[in-house]
């Protein structure tokens, strides 16, 4: 048993003990606290507390549950000099993210029946499902392409007609991370991700469309460009099996290097960022999160393809709100004991959540602050909140609700269920290339995202702007 | 006819992704399908019974893997059955040595045998069937054995076990808060890395194409490295729902000295 100490609102300490460098951090309120599979997940918080160079503490978000090393909802920072990067601690699914966009239609006046066809376009222009890509050599990723992709960011697709040019002000880091070096990246990970750009993949990603259901903060919506009522777009994928293979071809090199030595789990193996195998995964995890940045784009110029087809509402006119990353290790400078200090900032189901000012920010969101994309799940609703630039958790929000059921567990409790009929029941049309994928995902097995985000904002982090309800949903 | 008399055989279960959908015949359900280790026919079932007090040791344990590789219409000539063929993945089969041993015992007692090499397959249907369709749709597949049973077979393709011996199997699947997890039981390194290719095979069949053939393996992670290398491949290929096995646990030892470990898998 852990004994967590209440220190704010909504933000619990875990006390640093035995070989933790810094003390964890959770983020939570009681009735997240009371959930009983919080044990594992506060195990991982303390590792990750061990790890070199960390500083401030070691982050938990109430959408915490256990992942690969840390825990998924995890965030941790470590001294650019003396500190570690871990592929542990940005995932396998390399710049898995979310993005927003708003069509300038009522969901409401959408015609029901052309609802349908719209989710038969999405599905037919956007694939989804293990293993689906876009097959065929006119569509395969030559070395050219990777390169561009890796130095170029989103703005690659934009230049190959995916999208506006002013796409890029609503991306985190204008789709880009620099110091990706193509050359760090396997011939097997090219292979793995040659066709897979503008696919959703399977397990909890998505499309999903829906109405702004409610809003929160008013003035910052309508400063984003969004109405109560208004028809939204929400799109979930990362870096598909080419940020995977980076992945696991870091932890091989780092395992056979000896790198998990004296950690107590060898799956947060992490090399110290200023060697050669530390730059060189970073260089590589930098190219997954520019191809994933790429991927969300073109998924999004299918929608809006769609859209256009379906409704004759103009590409331009369908607002991209936000991307945001929420698998990443990125390099932000923050205040530490009064002096700014360059770290190396790991968010593994975590999102950035800048406040108001922060350079990095197109002008608007300088004004309003970020905003943060929080993904429900697909039968109650996803939230959109804005950053307050926290600097306890190191400018970080959740970003998601959170699991709290297994796969496995979510398989056995839906057999035997028309899941479409069902879904469809509770107003939710969903189109998936595999059932199981839906018994997966159904709406129970995550936690009630309602119940995270008033953490979040209890706890300061960020601020509830609207909900979302979905509607529409294609699963993989 | 001796009231004791049954129409006894030892048979030894067989599990597999059953499809959903098979060709008309008449169907073993898919608790009753076994691989028969000695057929008994019509015996006094109280003689065997006191002769099962020194049933031969068993040698392995844990199931033994293997794939079901081809279609079998058997016997050849007039053939009544349709049937799967077992290859071990195994080079050297337990459970083909324990077959003989059970055949010998069984000899001793004077129990008639079959005086031939023993085929491993597993009847899936018994006449009427159409051998074109079986052969069509034959795809391979992922098996593994369970549990040693004395069955009873009371017609109309129902068997019931009138004595078990307990085999552990080769691997199950765990709940975790992780996305996909089993816990992986062998008794040596490399049946550890074959069991565990098993338990992907039965989540994604595909699988099965990209097996390697005894990598160099020392260690778990070694293991893990190879596994991964197979899952790159099939994702590569045509897609695999899995993404990569965790470099998560350990090797443990149960109380019979089975190696144990817990295999995640991210999805």
């Amino acid at each position: 048993m852990f004994k967590l100490e209440k220190i704010k609102p909504a933000t619990y300490l875990l006390p640093q003990e035995g070989n933790m460098r810094v003390p964890g951090l959770i983020i939570a309120n009681e009735t997240l606290l009371a959930d009983l599979e919080i044990e594992k997940p506060l195990e991982q918080v303390r590792n990750v507390a061990q790890l070199p160079g960390i500083l401030g503490h070691s982050i938990a978000m109430p959408d915490i549950h256990w992942g690969y090393g840390f825990p998924i909802g995890g965030v941790a920072a470590m001294d650019e000099e003396t500190g570690v990067i871990s592929p542990g601690g940005v995932g396998y699914d390399i710049n898995c993210g979310v993005r927003l966009a708003i069509v300038p239609v009522a969901f409401k006046e959408l015609e029901k029946s052309s609802k349908t066809r719209l989710l038969e376009q999405i599905f037919h222009l956007v694939p989804s499902g293990v293993g689906h890509g876009h097959r065929g050599a006119q569509n395969a990723l030559s070395d050219t392409d990777y390169r561009h992709i890796a130095e170029q960011g989103a703005a690659w697709s934009i230049t190959k007609g995916y999208g506006f040019t002013s796409d890029l002000d609503h991306i985190e880091s204008r789709g880009v991370i620099e110091g990706a070096d193509i050359n760090a990246i396997s011939h097997e990970a090219k292979l793995r991700g040659k066709d897979q750009l503008g696919s959703i993949g399977s397990g909890n990603h998505f499309v999903e469309i829906g109405e702004v259901q409610k809003l929160f903060l008013p003035k910052i919506a309508a400063a984003w460009g969004i109405e109560e009522g208004l028809t939204y777009v929400l799109i979930h994928s990362g870096s598909r099996g080419f940020g995977h293979q980076i992945c696991q071809d870091t932890l091989n090199s780092f395992m056979k290097q000896g790198f998990a030595t004296g950690l107590p789990d060898r799956q947060l193996v992490a090399a110290p960022i200023k060697s050669e195998a530390g730059r060189k995964y970073f260089a590589a995890m930098a190219v997954a999160a520019n191809f994933a940045f790429n991927n969300r784009q073109q998924i999004l110029h299918a929608v809006r393809k769609a859209f256009q087809l379906i409704y004759k509402v103009t590409p331009e006119d369908i607002l991209l709100i936000y991307d945001v990353c929420h698998n990443i290790a990125k390099f932000e400078t923050h205040v530490v004991d009064g002096i700014p200090k360059r770290l190396c900032v790991h968010r593994k189901g975590a999102t950035r959540a800048f406040g108001p000012e922060a350079p990095e920010l197109a002008p608007i969101f300088r004004i309003t602050g970020q905003p943060v994309l929080v993904p429900g799940d697909m039968g109650r609703a996803s939230h959109l909140m804005v950053g307050l630039g926290n600097p306890l958790t190191w400018c970080s929000a959740c970003h998601g609700a959170g699991r709290a059921r297994s796969r496995v567990q979510s398989m056995k409790a839906w057999r035997n269920t028309d899941l479409f009929a069902h879904m469809y029941g509770q107003g939710v049309q969903v189109m998936a290339s595999s059932s199981r994928t839906v018994a997966e995902e159904m709406p129970d097995a995550y936690k009630n995202v309602d119940v995270v985000v008033e953490a979040v904002e209890e706890a300061g982090l960020a601020n509830k702007v609207a909900r979302l309800r979905p509607s529409l949903v294609i699963k993989g | 006819m001796n009231e004791d008399t049954k129409r006894l055989f030892f048979g030894v279960e067989a599990h597999a992704p059953w499809p959903e959908k098979l060709p008309v015949g008449r169907l073993l359900d898919e608790e009753h399908r076994h691989f028969t280790l000695a057929f008994l026919g019509n015996i006094e079932y109280k003689t065997l019974r006191e002769h099962l007090k020194d049933f031969p040791a068993i040698p392995m344990k844990t199931g033994s893997v293997g794939i079901f590789d081809s279609c079998l219409m058997l016997p050849m000539r007039h053939p009544n059955v349709v049937a799967w063929h077992a290859h071990w993945l195994d080079s050297h089969s337990a459970l083909e040595s324990f077959q003989k041993i059970l055949s010998n015992w069984l000899s001793e007692a004077h129990y008639s045998m079959e005086n031939r090499e023993w085929l491993p397959h597993l009847t899936v249907c018994r006449k009427p069937f159409d051998p074109h369709a079986w052969k069509k749709s034959f795809v391979s597949l992922p098996f593994y054995t369970g549990s040693i049973h004395l069955y009873e077979s009371k017609g109309n393709l129902t068997y019931t076990p009138l004595w078990s011996h307990y085999i552990r199997p080769p691997f199950e699947e765990i709940e975790h808060t992780a996305d996909i997890a089993f816990n992986i039981y062998a008794e040596n390194i490399q049946q550890l890395y074959h069991h565990a290719f098993m338990a992907l095979a039965f989540k994604h069949l595909d699988f099965l194409r990209f097996f390697i053939q005894e990598p160099s393996l020392n260690t778990l992670d070694d293991i893990i490295i190879v596994l991964n290398e197979i899952v790159g491949r099939a994702d590569c290929e045509g897609g695999c729902p899995m993404k990569a096995v965790s470099f998560h646990g350990d090797i443990n030892f149960l109380e019979d000295s089975t190696l144990q470990w817990e295999m995640i898998i991210d999805v």
